[in-house]
């Protein structure tokens, strides 16, 4: 074949998307608080529906979704995750324990976000 | 159009259905929840080297539509309709006149990331809250890696059509 198996734009394109993810992933772990006290926020539609001190936690605490999507999410001690879901994909469960501040998972059909924060919730939301 | 285009047609939207019904069935097991081959985009790819541009929105839109009601629920279409229609439209522009910068694989990975930004996009509406930027480093490597993979299944799939004149005599 007389065609280059990768021509310029390509190579420039694979090198330019590699280096802005980096740049961006490493944004993100420096935006992320290293402070160990996490607080898990749950939010649907865009308002905090709990809030959820995760060092505070004795036994394990269940929330109970219903309305569209019936989901379980549970915290313990320092993590949180979706259990359970009925809806169609299920990343959400997939997603599994959050444990860092920054971690997220999102459940789109439910409009469900659980997110991690540090103690100063100002600081992690800098970097959305 | 003339009826080898509209045979064309049906025949890439047809494929495009198996592979995406096929792609859900069997899954192809990925290190990150969510993301997925989409194999279907090689059918994309196809088309747009041989059909009309309204004809390769029509394919897609079909495609989505489809395989929308037969797995994922209508909670999933706006997601695969934003990705699908504006990959497509973007992979057609670059197909037809950046084609001195970019092999079929740089289209397929320009269409892989437009996809994945797309969806990022309805997500930030539907979930009313901004997931771009955690999302934004794994979706682009992800598009980078399968964007690739389907771009090279593309590029042989291109070459083999003219070849062996698969699409010569209808078209």
């Amino acid at each position: 074949m007389n065609i280059p198996w990768l021509k310029t734009g390509d190579k420039i394109l694979i090198a330019t998307v590699t280096v802005l993810a980096a740049v961006i992933l490493i944004w993100n772990i420096l935006g992320a608080s290293p402070d160990p006290d996490v607080t898990a926020v749950i939010t649907q539609d865009g308002r905090v529906i709990k809030q959820l001190d995760l060092l505070n936690l004795d036994e394990p605490e269940y929330l109970y979704l219903t309305g569209t999507v019936s989901q379980v999410i549970v915290a313990e001690r320092g993590r949180i995750r979706f259990l359970e879901s009925d809806c169609p994909n299920r990343t959400c469960v997939n997603s599994g324990w959050l444990t860092r501040a920054g971690d997220r998972a999102v459940c789109v059909p439910s409009r469900v976000v659980i997110k991690i924060v540090g103690k100063n919730p100002e600081m992690d939301t800098r970097a959305y | 159009m003339n009826k080898g285009q509209d045979a064309i047609l049906i025949i890439l939207v047809c494929n495009a259905i198996l592979i995406s019904l096929l792609e859900s069935v069997v899954p192809i097991p990925m290190p990150v929840p969510g993301v997925k081959l989409g194999l279907a985009n090689i059918i994309t790819i196809i088309a747009i080297a041989h059909l009309a541009f309204k004809d390769v929105l029509l394919i897609v839109f079909i495609r989505c539509l489809v395989v929308a009601v037969l797995t994922k629920g209508i909670t999933a279409l706006p997601f695969s309709l934003a990705g699908g229609l504006l990959s497509a439209a973007v992979m057609w522009l670059c197909y037809k006149y950046l084609v001195d910068w970019f092999s079929v694989k740089g289209v397929s990975i320009i269409g892989a990331i437009t996809h994945n930004m797309a969806q990022l996009v309805v997500a930030t509406i539907i979930l009313r809250e901004s997931v771009m930027l955690f999302y934004l480093p794994i979706l682009l490597v992800s598009a980078l890696v399968t964007g690739f993979i389907t771009g090279l299944i593309s590029e042989s799939a291109l070459r083999e059509i003219d070849k062996r004149g698969i699409f010569a005599h209808v078209a």
